[in-house]
């Protein structure tokens, strides 16, 4: 079971180097953040802590519910096209995304974190999921994949502290996904200003904006 | 109740209203009059408190310890009051008073256009900052103390923030006092590396034990840092564009009283921590002292704009004082403590008047500005017709800056060369005595060049006709700032007339440091010799008098009474124009002209012609192109440009490239760390 969901997780994401429209990267987020849910139940099952089965509820709300619908709201608002636009073609991408994966493996074999019983198949995932999604921030240029980008990172913090630690201080957990929800809101904020000043959502065209 | 706890209360006392001076005024801010006498008068009662508890530590030679406020383990807001931090003490509370005075009627120039109770509350705040500045007892203290002085002398200098030229000013002052704040913070942090301690108390006993290369890589940082605040040249440069665009009481308290903190720093570290150092650390501050003053004072010569020329003379006069320490030092490594403690009364002595006349000038600057509208002489003249007063305050200042009997800037300059002298013939060694011979004369030449400056300055702005509407609709300035003045010209007479209650006190310092000083080396014999045979001062002095009384009576017996006949100024004929006076510019020419090699002088003359012999206009222009500016800050500049652009590549302001920077440090470090 857990296998199938790190491989879950894999996948969804490696599906982020291939899509041609931004909608499609907002289902994807909503379906990684459900597997992400599904992981941390299983989790509170197995070890039976109880705050983890609401981080789960929270992930579901937060995550699979109110970003996703923040984001694509802020598409279908001010992006008619809703293509993606990237630095190199959707080959290479996805080829350098291999790459990532293959050090991300390369690195996570070799730490040795205590309290890994249940967790190692995850960390690696996690690692992963960190390294990709900052690569989604690095590939695409609009403003809304880098609020995606930043998501999966935040994905994958959420799967290595669930499966190493067994989550964190309810409080922490709650202060973090408040944060992502403001994040969230501020970058859609962000993307109409962007769009009204530059008719476009391209952070390239910030570039100007420097002094 | 001991003297020690007297001083302690007058000292509390002094914190404490400066401390209601800088936060009162802001709370009324909405009521401008009431703001400005708040201001005012908390900061002249901050300052009589401050000078009174400051004369108390010095003549009791007590040392005041007050714990303020503990801000973290380890980390203790201490004042301590000893000899060298009460005579900074002094230093700054007397030209406060003045100052405070002063500027009630100053502040009226402001009045519709600026809220005058940021500048009173500022005032205060600044003040308060350098007393902390000489007072606190550890390197973390003192560096913010420092900070906070140079944040808040640099909102002062940005006050009239509308003016272009000011904002210019205020951007090089801030560059450039951080500069110097980088090279202080770095000498604490040498020091720090080695004793582990912050406190000062631990560096006076261990500093001593260092090894030398580190005490002479600190001794470097400490010239760079303190020089630049200082304003030794070449470190000068925001020196002379700061100080002329502040506010005129700013200016007189920055010019008297700012620079001289960093003259405490070096005389803290090198004298306190160090005592004295080795004899090369003398050497250079001798050599640093004198470039300064003899640039100093000939960049200072070609000034047409008094507050300037005032700035770059505070160059010289920081040289004087600096060339006095580091004589000090040179003694004090040849194991001759009283010539060290003559050396030291010296510099003390020149910081003293340096404040007093320096104030003194910068608030009469002010009062021609508060009555003209203009600092540059050649659109004044006249002005000692319709200001007497300010005139006659002017020139006791002037006077004392040209070393002129009798006021205390003959005294202590007559002291520096004395120093020299003594170097000359009672050092040991034939290069060193051949130098102190070297500094001696150009010491008395750039005496020479300030009484050549003043005389221009005075002359052109005062004597003769108004050249033009502003100089001659000119008033005499309010009472206040009449006042204020007045302050500084007397401390200026009694400093002349009275030299040795300004010696008691510069002694209690010297003595701590030193050794006693006896009178004889002091006072009775000009140039002493091994054998001690020079002659009595009094019988010297009587035979002078005597000859000249002897030579009058002579004259008078020979060819009687003189007459003197008073009739207007020949003029062929045609009536006398302010055109036909003799100019700022065309005063200064043939000096300037002496040494334009080494200043850079760019001179146009235009002549406008109709008949080939009779010119119908000629316009003369000498423009100071500063050589050192250009030889030494451009390049560094440029060099610094040309490393930002090669950094720009890397830092260019790319969101994606950045988070490519952080991925690969990320994989980086989790490789490395396995």
């Amino acid at each position: 079971m857990d296998s199938l969901v790190a491989a879950g997780l894999l996948v969804s994401t490696l599906l982020l180097f291939k899509i041609k429209k931004m909608s499609d990267a907002v289902g994807i987020i909503a379906f990684q953040s459900a597997l992400l849910a599904l992981a941390a139940a299983i989790m509170g099952i197995k070890t039976g802590l109880t705050h983890l089965l609401l981080a789960a509820g929270l992930t579901v709300a937060v995550k699979t519910l109110m970003i996703p619908a923040i984001l694509y709201y802020t598409i279908r608002k001010t992006d008619a096209r809703q293509a993606v636009e990237r630095t190199s073609s959707p080959h290479v991408s996805l080829l350098l995304a291999t790459l990532l994966l293959v050090a991300g493996y390369y690195v996570a074999a070799h730490l040795e974190l205590p309290g890994t019983e249940h967790g190692q198949s995850y960390l690696t995932t996690s690692i992963m999921l960190i390294f990709l999604g900052t690569f989604t921030m690095i590939e695409h240029k609009k403003a809304i994949m880098q609020a995606i980008g930043l998501i999966v990172i935040e994905n994958g913090l959420f799967l290595v502290t669930q499966s190493v630690s067994y989550g964190m201080p309810l409080v922490v957990e709650l202060g973090i996904f408040f944060d992502l929800l403001v994040s969230a809101a501020v970058i859609a904020v962000l993307s109409f200003r962007i769009h009204s000043t530059f008719d476009s959502l391209n952070t390239d065209k910030m570039q100007n904006l420097k002094g | 109740m001991s003297v020690a706890d007297l001083a302690a209360i007058w000292f509390l006392a002094a914190l404490s209203w400066l401390l209601i001076g800088s936060i009162t005024p802001l709370l009324t801010a909405g009521h401008q009059p009431i703001a400005k006498r708040l201001a005012h008068g908390s900061a002249c009662l901050g300052g009589l408190c401050g000078s009174l508890a400051a004369i108390l530590v010095l003549v009791s030679q007590t040392t005041l310890v007050l714990t303020a406020w503990r801000i973290m383990p380890g980390l203790v807001w201490r004042f301590q009051v000893d000899a060298l931090s009460a005579f900074f003490l002094l230093v700054i509370s007397v030209v406060l008073v003045a100052v405070a005075v002063y500027s009630d009627g100053y502040v009226r120039k402001y009045e519709q256009k600026k809220n005058v109770a940021y500048l009173g509350a500022l005032l205060n705040g600044f003040a308060l900052s350098m007393m902390a500045v000489v007072t606190v007892t550890s390197s973390v203290t003192f560096l913010i103390a420092w900070e906070v002085m140079s944040l808040i002398s640099f909102l002062l200098v940005m006050f009239e923030h509308e003016k272009e030229q000011v904002r210019t000013a205020g951007y090089i002052y801030f560059v450039m006092t951080h500069i110097a704040t980088a090279f202080i913070i770095l000498s604490f942090l040498i020091m720090f590396g080695f004793t582990d301690s912050i406190e000062f108390m631990v560096y006076q006993q261990q500093l001593m034990q260092l090894p030398d290369g580190i005490k002479n890589m600190i001794f470097l940082m400490c010239l760079i840092g303190f020089g630049t605040k200082a304003g030794v040249i070449p470190l000068h440069i925001w020196l002379p564009r700061a100080h002329p665009v502040a506010p005129s009481s700013i200016s007189a308290l920055m010019s008297a009283v700012m620079i001289k903190t960093a003259i405490y720093g070096l005389m803290r570290i090198l004298v306190d921590f160090f005592g004295g150092g080795p004899a090369w650390w003398g050497q250079v501050l001798l050599a640093a002292g004198i470039l300064s003053a003899i640039w100093g004072i000939l960049l200072a010569l070609a000034e047409n704009d008094i507050k300037r020329f005032l700035a770059y003379s505070s160059t010289e006069n920081i040289g004087i004082i600096l060339a006095g320490l580091g004589t000090a030092l040179i003694f004090k490594a040849s194991e001759q403590p009283v010539m060290a403690s003559l050396a030291l009364t010296a510099a003390l002595f020149h910081i003293l008047s340096h404040a007093w006349f320096k104030g003194l000038l910068f608030m009469g600057a002010g009062s021609v500005l508060y009555a003209t509208h203009t600092k540059n002489i050649n659109e004044l003249g006249g002005l000692i017709r319709k200001m007497p007063w300010t005139a006659a305050l002017f020139l006791v200042g002037g006077m004392a800056l040209a070393a002129l009997p009798p006021f205390s800037g003959l005294i202590s300059e007559w002291l520096i060369l004395q120093s020299l002298l003594h170097l000359t013939f009672d050092s040991s060694g034939f290069w060193l005595k051949i130098a102190g011979a070297l500094a001696l004369a150009l010491l008395a030449l750039t005496g020479a060049f300030a009484a050549g400056g003043i005389v221009k300055q005075f002359g052109t702005a005062f004597l003769a006709m108004p050249r033009t509407q502003a100089a001659e609709q000119a008033t005499e300035v309010p009472r206040s700032m009449r006042l204020g003045m007045a302050i500084l010209a007397i401390l200026l007479v009694v400093g002349g007339l009275w030299p040795s209650g300004i010696l008691q006190l510069t002694g209690s310092v010297t003595n701590r440091y030193f050794g006693q000083l006896d009178g004889t080396r002091l006072l009775w014999q000009p140039v002493s010799t091994v054998t001690g045979g020079a002659a009595d001062m009094t019988v010297l002095a009587g035979v002078f008098i005597l000859s000249a009384v002897l030579l009058f009576g002579l004259l008078r017996w020979k060819f009687g009474r003189g007459t003197v006949v008073v009739d207007e100024t020949w003029n062929c004929g045609t009536p006398l124009t302010p055109s036909m006076e003799y100019t700022g510019t065309s005063y200064s020419h043939p000096v300037l002209m002496i040494f334009q090699n080494m200043l850079g002088i760019n001179r146009q003359v235009a002549v406008e012609r109709e008949y080939p012999y009779y010119p119908k206009k000629i316009s003369h222009r000498l423009q100071v192109q500063a050589n050192m500016e250009a030889y030494l800050y451009k390049p560094l500049i440029a060099a610094m440009l040309a490393l930002s652009q090669r950094i720009r590549t890397i830092q260019n302001g790319n969101l994606q490239n950045y988070l490519a920077y952080m991925v690969g440090a990320l994989v980086i470090a989790l490789i490395w760390s396995r």
